[in-house]
């Protein structure tokens, strides 16, 4: 690619915690908790003798992370030791992937702050175990806790084709959602269930002197705001550098949250011999078609599809689209255009008065009483005019305590719509008797003025008249009458 | 000095005293306790010994009254210092683990306790399994019982000579290239690898996780096949543990086994007999082809070209599992820990001290086969001649029954002999390797003799043919009769009166 | 001789083994020996051949439910740790010019 101003060319390592109860290679829990080397074993504390043993839902929960990035899975793939030493890493290697990955591949769509669309390939897709956790004390040591030693990762690689830490951000939020879309992970920040690294550098090969910058590695950033602030720090670094003609190091580089500015941790070239080799404890892992297939089918429609589709579909607009996807009201929506009603009126109702509902309760909308059906209901008999508009909030209220039918709500309370015509004429007479001086207002110009005669018969009917139908009727009356 | 009281006795003569109830478990152990005392002082085939553990086993096995029906019922055994278990330090002869003691039971030792089993003590071995001659040993030397100016052999020394002096009927070993048959052959006893993945590792401190199984020695093929029923299962902690087929009826087929073996091919590779094998043992394999003869079988030459380049592909491999494996000793979590004012120091320190020379360079030796720039030619050119030994082995089971070699170039050797050439070392190995290669069962049994020491012949099988060559193991060994007569008691054998087998 | 020692030296700081002057010396002399005899591999033409890794191959996978239950060994474990601090294992600090490698996170 040319790039004629200098770009920054930024690509990932994001660590995803996959969704499992129980750890990759053994049987301990992963659910967060306070205490620490409570949830340990042989196995992930590396005691000597010990063996792992895989999860298949760690496999099944990767599968659907490379699923959802469109990245080809597979179908044999093996687990290598990646051997280095850190206080963390218990057996003094993790066990990982390299030269047969899960997935490769893939490709993820995006969009930025503006509203475009924007892509960024996916090189690969493989499972880990996670390490311990380590706390450091300045002048004192390091503590170790091994709760979180051994939680089953997917690791996403991006090729650099992100270009600026708001991009990024973009991505890191759509990531999410696709992830919990699809139940591979819950993606729960605050219990540090995605940690990202990036790489970045600045390159410029169009016209005039080509320049680019060596690539640094930011590492273990577990916030999107620290993801982007590190890397507008960065990108802006490597800028000056590419002007002062500075080239910088290939290094790997630490965020400071607090200071707002990144570090070098090591600034020696000493390339990282991981010396990777094929598991001798775990056999190749096969992973068949029926099983991809399943979980393909499992996963559905992705969010981005699927807002595209409902825009096209329903003739929705893409906020709506977006509201309706974005607040798991999707499914809903279609089910109750599929009993028949006009979409954008059931796309209202669901946006406004439904959502405001679970809202106002706290709940989700797989607790609301209330069945797609019914509310179809509801709306037939809003559009036939059978109830007014207004009613129909009320008989709403009243479904979403009862979970009954509406049109039973509407017989035991006897709020039909009245649009007898005989019934409206007399009660329109009535009005127009009861108030001359707004008749004459009326006749004398005042629009309004019919409003406040039909809402008399609103009164009078507890708001169960039709309001076009007493409308029509008052205008006719007073025409007539006008006549005589 | 001589106790030839019920400790000399076989496995087998043991279990029917208890069936009989003519003898409780508690004199059995009390009797295995006293061999030990009268003379493990200068023989040294144990590290640590649980006089209260084991005797209270015993005592609550009698109490429950009435046989278990466990195929080890009361059996005294001793376990190698690298298996795990929570009685008793587990610390593979080094000081990186002087202390530790595993809060968990490897599964051998839960099942081998499951079937009435009892653990005497851990026997003495070569650090973390690294070595031929039980000389690596951070703690003390073990001595062969035959002659103790001589090695017992390694890494499984302690054990093999813990069955040949009558302390244990039984003790478990660990073989990753020859570490139980060749003990067993410089002892005298029998010494067995299964087929990889019939026995778990799962508690097996691991040296080299795709060469490493944990095997039986014993005094009588009969024993060991009784060992085996307790230790073939199939383990769900060992992702490389396999179903074996003929899983508990080892030592059935062993009592079945006949006379003769009759319409059995035996191949005798002649790679094997090559000159790097002390003639007179050529002579003693020689002979037993002869006997194999005798007994029905057609005995015939056959090539394995690629043998020869089996030790150096071995020592990559094992070295290579090996750096990796022993990673985890760092002095963080457990073990040995010599200070530091960084991590680094305390790594640098804790490993510097806590592991023999040994150990060391076989650390460096697989570091450098898995570094960059040397993974293609060192680990990667090793596998695939891996791959090549086991399509010759593969290819000659399917013209013979049997592979029939020694089980070492030579008889054991003076302590002290080989211990600074470390490549001589190696070589004790030759004949081993290749069973651990092509993960296929492996036995050692008594062959004969050379200058009065003992040495064994080694049989092959398939994988999964375990119960073959416990068959014609046993067949050979009756007819026979070499059976490793007492060291320590020079012209006793078990006496008839005894349910003789 | 010399890059031979060097070699071994760098070997020897992966690994992380301290290796005294006088071990360095002998090791580096061992390895040369050992990689000599094993250097005979050369001899073997194999770029076609699959390489082996297992002897045991797996007809299914192996593999296990995502089921929790573990034998909690936590609190023996810590009774045989070198230095606890509140349950937490402590070792000393790990200096940023360290050529330890690793991940690091400060959370």
């Amino acid at each position: 690619m040319t790039f004629d101003d200098p770009t920054p060319l930024i690509g990932l390592e994001i660590h995803v915690a996959l969704a499992t109860d129980s750890k990759m290679f053994c049987p301990c829990e992963t659910e967060f908790v306070r205490e620490p080397n409570t949830q340990v074993c042989p196995v992930c504390l590396g005691l000597p003798g010990a063996l792992p043993v895989l999860n298949r839902r760690a496999v099944e929960l990767g599968v659907l992370c490379a699923l959802a990035l469109d990245a080809e899975v597979y179908p044999e793939m093996q687990f290598e030791r990646k051997n280095y030493h850190y206080p963390d890493l218990p057996k003094g290697y993790q066990i990982s992937q390299l030269a047969a990955p899960m997935a490769e591949n893939g490709i993820m769509s995006f969009t930025d702050d503006d509203g475009g669309e924007k892509e960024a390939r996916i090189r690969r897709v493989h499972l880990e175990e996670d390490a311990g956790k380590s706390i450091h004390l300045p002048g004192e040591g390091t503590l170790l806790d091994f709760n979180r030693c051994g939680v089953a990762l997917a690791e996403v690689v991006t090729e650099p084709d992100l270009h600026s830490p708001a991009d990024v951000r973009c991505f890191l939020e759509q990531l999410r959602e696709l992830l919990r879309h699809t139940g591979a992970s819950e993606v729960r920040m605050e219990e540090g269930e995605l940690r990202c690294d990036v790489n970045v550098n600045l390159v410029h090969n169009g016209e005039g002197t080509p320049g680019r910058t060596e690539i640094s590695e930011v590492k273990n950033l577990s916030s999107f705001r620290g993801v982007e602030r590190a890397l507008q720090y960065e990108v802006e670094r490597h800028r000056q550098a590419l002007r002062r003609g500075d080239p910088l190091t290939h290094e790997t580089r630490h965020w400071d949250e607090e200071r707002e500015v990144t570090f070098s941790a090591r600034s020696k070239e000493e390339s990282h011999d991981y010396r990777y080799f094929p598991d001798p404890d775990l056999h190749p892992v096969r992973i068949p078609r029926a099983m991809i297939d399943d979980l393909q089918e499992r996963m559905g429609e992705l969010p981005r599809a699927r807002r595209r589709r409902l825009s096209r579909e329903y003739d929705l607009s893409s906020y709506d689209a977006d509201v309706l996807v974005g607040g798991g009201l999707a499914d809903f929506f279609e089910e109750v255009v599929a009993e028949g009603s006009n979409a954008k009126a059931a796309a209202n109702w669901v946006m406004g008065e439904l959502s405001a509902h679970l809202n106002a309760e706290d709940i989700g909308i797989d607790e609301l009483p209330v069945q797609p059906g019914q509310l179809a209901q509801l709306l037939d008999m809003v559009d036939s005019g059978e109830i007014s508009g207004k009613i129909a909030k009320e008989v709403w209220g009243a479904v979403v305590q009862q979970g009954c039918d509406p049109r039973a709500i509407v017989e035991e309370r006897g709020l039909s719509q009245i649009s007898d015509d005989a019934q409206l004429e007399s009660l329109a007479r009535e009005v127009v008797e009861e108030h001359e001086d707004v008749v004459r207002d009326y006749r004398s110009g005042k629009e309004k003025a019919l409003g406040f005669l039909v809402g008399q018969i609103m009164q009078k009917t507890q708001g169960k008249a039709n309001p076009q139908m007493a409308n029509e009727k008052l205008r006719e009356i007073i025409s007539r009458e006008g006549c005589e | 000095m001589m106790t030839c009281d019920l400790s000399r006795l076989t496995l087998m003569q043991m279990r029917e005293l208890i069936d009989a109830g003519e003898v409780s478990r508690e004199e059995l152990v009390r009797a295995a306790l006293s061999a030990v005392a009268e003379g493990d002082e200068v023989l040294g085939a144990f590290l640590e010994v649980d006089e209260e553990g084991a005797l209270a086993a015993a005592r609550a096995a009698d109490n429950t009254g009435g046989q278990t029906g466990g195929v080890l019922d009361g059996i005294p055994y001793a376990a190698k210092a690298n298996i795990c278990s929570r009685r008793m330090t587990t610390n593979c002869a080094s000081y990186m683990l002087a202390d530790y003691r595993s809060p968990f039971d490897a599964k051998v030792v839960a099942s081998t306790g499951s079937a009435g089993g009892i653990l005497l003590g851990k026997t003495n071995m070569d650090e973390f399994a690294m070595g031929s001659s039980t000389e690596n040993s951070a703690f003390h030397k073990t001595r062969n019982p035959w002659d103790l100016d001589r090695v017992p052999g390694g890494s499984s020394g302690g054990s093999a000579a813990s069955v040949a002096a009558n302390y244990v009927p039984a003790a478990l070993g660990s073989d990753t290239g020859g570490s139980i048959r060749q003990p067993a052959s410089f002892c005298g006893v029998v010494g067995m690898k299964p087929t990889y993945g019939s026995v778990s590792r799962y508690g097996l401190i691991a040296f080299a996780s795709s060469l490493d199984q944990i095997g039986p020695l014993t005094r009588t093929v009969h024993d060991c096949a009784a060992v085996l029923d307790a230790l073939v299962l199939r383990d769900k902690r060992d992702s490389t543990s396999i179903s074996h087929p003929d899983s508990g009826r080892f030592s059935e087929s062993v009592a079945a086994s006949g006379e003769d073996l009759r319409g059995w091919r035996v191949g005798l590779p002649r790679e094997y007999l090559g000159d790097g094998i002390d003639p007179r043992i050529r002579e003693v394999v020689r002979g037993a082809a002869d006997g194999f003869t005798g007994l029905g079988a057609e005995v015939r030459e056959c090539s394995l070209p690629h043998t020869d380049y089996a030790l150096p592909a071995y020592y990559i491999i094992a070295s290579a599992e090996a750096s990796s494996n022993l990673a985890r000793f760092d002095g963080v979590r457990y073990g040995m820990r010599t200070e530091g004012e960084s991590v680094l120091d305390l790594y640098l320190n804790s490993r510097g001290e806590g592991f023999g020379p040994e150990v060391k360079r076989r650390v460096m030796l697989g570091t450098f086969a898995l570094s960059a720039g040397y993974y293609d030619a060192y680990y990667l050119k090793a596998a695939r001649t891996r791959r090549m030994i086991v399509r010759e082995l593969e290819q000659a089971f399917s013209d013979f029954d049997l592979l029939l070699t020694p089980t070492t170039p030579m008889p054991a050797f003076g302590i002290g002999e080989r211990v600074e050439d470390p490549l001589a070392m190696y070589m004790a190995d030759i004949c081993t390797i290749p069973a651990n290669m092509a993960g296929i069962p492996a036995i050692s049994i008594p062959g004969g003799r050379v200058d009065g020491l003992p040495v064994g012949i080694q049989l092959m099988a398939p994988r999964f043919a375990d119960e073959r060559l416990l068959r014609a193991a046993a067949v050979y060994e009756r007819v026979t009769g070499d059976r490793g007569a007492n060291p320590l008691c020079p012209g006793d054998v078990p006496t008839e009166g005894v349910c003789d087998r | 001789m010399d890059h031979v020692k060097q070699q071994a030296a760098y070997v020897a700081r992966l690994a992380h083994l301290r290796l005294s002057g006088a071990e360095l010396k002998t090791m580096a002399r061992d390895m040369e020996s050992i990689l000599d005899y094993i250097g005979r591999l050369e001899e073997l033409e194999l770029d076609e051949v699959q390489p082996l890794f297992n002897p045991a191959a797996a007809d299914d996978n192996v593999w296990r439910e995502d089921e929790t239950g573990t034998d909690d060994i936590s609190d023996e474990f810590l009774r045989g740790a070198p230095d606890v601090r509140d349950r937490y294992l402590m070792v000393p600090q790990v200096v940023a010019s360290d050529e330890v490698e690793g991940e690091d996170d400060d959370m």
